[in-house]
């Protein structure tokens, strides 16, 4: 169902996110901002994105089919926190429709 | 300090046309003379943007080992004859210095994961490789649910650690092939083990690649090949 998150918890999410790479790669918080390049400057890898989406989808209880969000991601690829944050905005805030202001359904390539 | 030094390893995952090498980092001693005599300018610029150390090690570790191979198959005499770039999704790709005879290697892909670093080298224009290394770890069992659109047949039964692992590892690959992102990861496979440690990997649009992989010392090193790069950006242009 979507719906719209307010400023406070966009904030509370990249916090979170801020919180979760600092935990995860063993980086200082005060290391990690909006431009900060999760595999260049933190040593992360292509899996911490999957386990950041598993570890959103679960505190929020989205159901949101993780090939949907990696179609999603071939359109608007991340690199940076600020991006990424981004990304978990529209997961949450469209769920399942995701893609369909895009021209594609959820089901599959328009 | 010369090149041939470095301890690098070839892997029995390549053919007639790709190559495929392994090189454990942690066993790469003199890192910034390393640098200074694989890398060009350019790269070492690079290098040096790169804060953490161990992302320093792991960058320098994955191009060391596509530099050695281009050596041994004489594609190059020195490392720095050559120059991996990126293009614009990331994808790597190789620059020769002007003047260097026929070129043996058309497209290369590059992993680093924990001790490892690799390379993979295909000596055909019209095929692309990916390659992937990761970790065998109890990280992958809180993902399982991220893999649940997925079908796979391996030849043998592998603890749920393993599977994974060798699952993402071939997905990864076969991204990296198609010159897609963590995005094209993330979609859905069907992957058939059809000799041992040789697999088919279907994907929704119906792109059918071949890969390989091995178990090495915990780690999974997987390779994908392919053959129509179909969706490589990089077929005309690049390499």
């Amino acid at each position: 169902m979507p719906r719209q998150l307010a400023d406070t918890e966009k904030k509370e999410i990249y916090e979170h996110i801020r919180q979760f790479l600092s935990d995860e790669l063993d980086v200082p918080l005060d290391d990690i901002g909006q431009d900060t390049k999760i595999i260049e400057d933190l040593k992360g890898d292509s899996m911490i994105y999957l386990e950041l989406v598993e570890n959103f989808k679960k505190k929020y209880d989205v159901k949101v089919e993780i090939a949907l969000i990696g179609r999603y991601l071939q359109k608007h690829p991340v690199y940076t926190v600020g991006q990424t944050a981004k990304v978990v905005y529209d997961i949450l805030e469209r769920g399942d429709s995701l893609l369909t202001a895009e021209g594609e359904s959820a089901g599959g390539h328009a | 300090m010369p090149a041939e030094t470095v301890d690098v390893m070839t892997l029995p995952l390549g053919d007639e046309h790709v190559e495929v090498s392994l090189l454990d980092v942690t066993r790469m001693a003199e890192t910034d003379a390393t640098a200074t005599r694989f890398l060009t300018l350019r790269e070492r610029a690079e290098y040096a943007r790169l804060r953490h150390p161990g992302r320093r090690r792991e960058w320098l570790g994955a191009r060391v080992c596509l530099k050695t191979m281009l050596l041994r198959n004489r594609s190059v005499s020195d490392p720095t004859e050559c120059e991996i770039m990126k293009d614009a999704r990331g994808r790597p790709w190789l620059s020769f210095a002007p003047g260097l005879p026929g070129r043996k290697v058309y497209d290369c892909s590059l992993s680093h994961k924990g001790r490892f670093a690799s390379a993979c080298a295909s000596a055909m224009a019209d095929r692309a490789v990916g390659v992937d290394v990761e970790e065998i770890s109890p990280r992958l069992l809180r993902l399982a649910g991220a893999f649940v659109g997925d079908r796979a047949t391996f030849f043998r039964s592998r603890p749920p650690e393993e599977r994974l692992a060798l699952l993402w590892a071939l997905k990864e690959a076969r991204a990296k092939a198609v010159g897609g992102g963590i995005g094209t990861a993330m979609q859905s496979v069907t992957c058939e083990e059809t000799a041992v440690g040789r697999h088919r990997i279907t994907a929704g649009d119906g792109l059918q690649l071949r890969a390989r992989h091995l178990v090495y010392e915990g780690y999974i090193i997987a390779v994908c090949v392919n053959d129509k790069r179909r969706d490589c950006d990089n077929a005309k242009t690049a390499c």
